[in-house]
C-alpha cells in the first residue's frame, strides 16, 4: 500500500485533448485485460437484455459479478439470436479473475463528486470511478461498448445488485432519447404513474402499496427509464427496496423473499420481484400522471395539482446529482417530460389500501 | 470581489457546462453541478433570465421594464443589479467577454411578463451529500483507491 496517488504518467492539468487521448489508450489496455480475464474462465459468459426496446448485451468474464449484478434485470432477459446488440458492456474484477488491472492514468486529486473524474469525460469517451464503491465504468459511446471494472467482486455494495451499472445504462440510452430517472412506476399496460421525489420521500411506499395491496403492476420503485417522446416509462430493474421497519409492518409477504435477509444490519432488504411476482411487472407503459409523494401521518390519501416547475425541481435534481457526467442532455430530456405531463402532489394516507383507489381515476381514460 | 458596478454596460454568459437550466413557461429551474446546488426563478427573474441570455446588459433591462412603470425606474435597476449580483455569486452566470452573445437592444425577444416585481433567487441545498466525495487517502500498490469495506 501506499500515500502516493500521483501516478508519472498522468497528463498536465488543463490538456484535455492529452487526458482524452489517454483515456481512449487506457480503454483499450483494459480492454485488453478483460480479455485475458474472460480466457481464465474458458470464454467467459454472455446474457442479454431488452432495454427501453433495445439490445443490451453483457459479457462476463466469469461467474463472480453476473451472479450479483443479472437478478436485477432478469424480467427484461432475451435469448441470444445472433441479433447485433445496440450496446455491450463487459465486466470483470482482479480477484476472482486472477488478473492486474493497469494503473490509473489520473491521480487521487482528480477524482471529483459524481465518481467524475475531471477532465477524462467528453461526448465519446465516459468515465467514472466511485472511491467509495471503488467500481470503474469507462464507455466509448460511438463504438457502442463499456467497461465495468471493480477489484473485488465480492466487495461490491449491495445497493449496486439492486440498481446495477446506471452511469452505464444513462450513457447508452440518453444519446437515444431515453432518460434514467430518479423516480418508482406502476401502472398497467394502458397507463400508469411515476412517483418522484428524492430518498424518503415514500415512492417505494407509494409504488409497493399500489402493487401489493391494490391491482397496479410493476415497473420499478427507484430507477426507470422513460421516453419523452412518447411519454412512455420503460422499466430497467425489477428490485424492490424498502426499510425493514416498513416491509415487515406494510408488506409482510416480501418478507421470505429478501434476497439479503442475512446483512439487514447494515443494508435494506433487496426483493427481486422477478424471482417471486414475475407476472407483476410490466415492462412498458405509456405516463398518465407524475406524483410527487410526501408521508403526512394523516390516514387519507389526496392529490392537488402540481406546476411544472415543481415536478423539475423534484425530479431533476434527484436524478442529475446521482449521475456521473449528467449534465444538460440529461435535463433536456427531463424537461421534455416536464412539459408533455399532468403533474400532481400526492399527500400519501397511512391507511396504505386507500392509495391505489386513489390514484386509479388518474388512469381512466379522457 | 464582484466584476462589475451599477451601471456597468456589461453583458453575460452562462459561464460552462456545469450549469444547466431550463425554462417552463414563466419560471426557470438552474443546476450548478460542481457545487450540488439548484435553484429556482420565477416573475420578474426568469425574464432577467431570458434577457440575460440574450445578451442583455443591466441598463436595457432597466429599461425594458420601466417603459410600463416610469415612476419606479430608479427602484427597478436597483432591483435587478442586486439580482445580477446574486446570480454572479452563485457562479450562474460570469460577464462575456468583449460583449459576445450580444444582441442589438432592439432585438431583444418579445416578452410576456413587463410589470417588475422584485426577483428572487430561489437556492436549494438538500443535493449537496450526493456531490460530497469519502476522503482518500490511500491508494494500492497499482494507484486504485481502496474502497470501503462492506459492512
Amino acid at each position: 500500500m501506499t500515500r502516493s496517488p500521483m501516478n508519472p504518467r498522468r497528463p498536465q492539468d488543463n490538456d484535455g485533448g492529452g487526458r482524452k487521448a489517454v483515456l481512449a489508450d487506457f480503454i483499450e489496455q483494459a480492454r485488453g485485460v478483460y480479455l485475458q480475464a474472460e480466457r481464465t474462465f474458458g470464454g467467459g459468459l454472455c446474457r442479454r437484455f431488452r432495454i427501453g426496446g433495445r439490445l443490451l448485451a453483457l459479457h462476463f468474464a466469469g461467474p463472480a459479478l453476473a451472479s450479483r449484478l443479472t437478478p436485477a434485470l432478469e424480467h427484461l432477459a432475451v435469448p441470444a439470436d445472433g441479433a447485433t446488440p445496440d450496446f455491450t458492456i463487459f465486466f470483470w474484477d482482479s480477484v476472482s479473475t486472477g488478473t492486474r488491472m493497469p494503473p490509473p492514468p489520473w491521480s487521487a486529486h482528480d477524482y471529483a463528486g459524481r465518481g467524475e473524474v475531471s477532465g477524462f469525460s467528453d461526448d465519446r469517451f465516459r468515465l467514472a470511478f466511485h472511491p467509495g464503491s471503488g467500481i470503474l465504468n469507462m464507455a466509448d459511446t460511438r463504438a457502442g461498448f463499456a467497461l465495468y471494472w471493480i477489484r473485488d467482486a465480492g466487495q461490491l455494495p449491495y445497493y449496486e445488485s439492486g440498481a446495477p451499472m446506471l452511469p452505464l445504462l444513462n450513457w447508452w440510452l440518453n444519446d437515444r432519447g431515453l432518460q434514467v430517472v430518479h423516480a418508482a412506476a406502476v401502472g398497467h399496460p394502458s397507463g400508469g404513474i411515476l412517483f418522484i421525489g428524492k430518498g424518503g420521500s415514500g415512492k417505494s411506499t407509494a409504488a409497493l402499496s399500489c402493487c401489493f395491496r391494490g391491482g397496479f403492476l410493476y415497473a420499478g420503485d427507484d430507477y426507470c427509464l422513460v421516453e419523452p417522446g412518447a411519454l412512455r416509462v420503460h422499466s430497467l430493474f425489477n428490485t424492490a427496496k424498502l426499510d425493514w421497519e416498513r416491509l415487515r409492518m406494510s408488506f409482510p409477504q416480501l418478507e421470505p423473499a429478501v434476497s439479503n435477509s442475512g446483512r439487514l444490519d447494515g443494508e435494506k432488504p433487496l426483493v427481486f420481484l422477478q424471482r417471486h411476482w414475475p407476472r407483476l411487472i410490466c415492462p412498458v407503459f405509456p405516463i398518465r400522471a407524475v406524483l410527487i409523494p410526501s408521508l403526512t401521518g394523516r390516514p387519507q390519501t389526496t392529490l392537488t395539482p402540481a406546476k411544472p416547475m415543481d415536478i423539475a425541481k423534484a425530479l431533476a435534481p434527484s436524478t442529475i446529482f446521482q449521475l456521473a457526467a449528467a449534465g444538460g442532455d440529461e435535463l433536456r430530456l427531463i424537461a421534455e417530460l416536464v412539459r408533455g405531463s399532468s403533474g400532481f402532489f400526492l399527500e400519501l394516507g397511512t391507511d396504505l389500501d386507500a392509495i391505489e383507489p386513489a390514484l386509479s381515476r388518474l388512469l381512466e381514460p379522457e | 470581489m464582484l466584476p462589475m458596478k451599477k451601471g456597468d454596460r456589461v453583458s453575460y454568459r452562462i459561464p460552462d457546462s456545469k450549469i444547466i437550466h431550463e425554462v417552463f413557461d414563466d419560471e426557470v429551474i438552474a443546476c450548478n453541478l460542481d457545487r450540488g446546488h439548484y435553484y429556482s426563478i420565477d416573475d420578474s427573474g426568469a425574464e432577467i433570465w431570458r434577457l440575460l441570455l440574450a445578451g442583455s446588459t443591466v441598463p436595457e433591462m432597466a429599461e425594458h421594464f420601466s417603459n410600463h412603470d416610469p415612476s419606479n425606474r430608479e427602484t427597478i435597476a436597483s432591483g435587478i443589479q442586486q439580482f445580477v449580483d446574486r446570480l454572479l455569486e452563485e457562479g450562474l452566470i460570469a460577464p462575456a467577454d468583449n460583449g459576445a452573445g450580444k444582441l442589438p437592444a432592439e432585438n431583444l425577444p418579445l416578452t410576456r411578463r413587463t410589470v417588475f416585481t422584485p426577483p428572487v433567487l430561489q437556492k436549494y441545498t438538500d443535493m449537496e451529500t450526493l456531490l460530497r466525495l469519502d476522503p482518500i487517502h490511500e491508494v494500492d500498490e497499482t494507484g486504485w483507491p481502496n474502497a470501503k469495506k462492506q459492512v
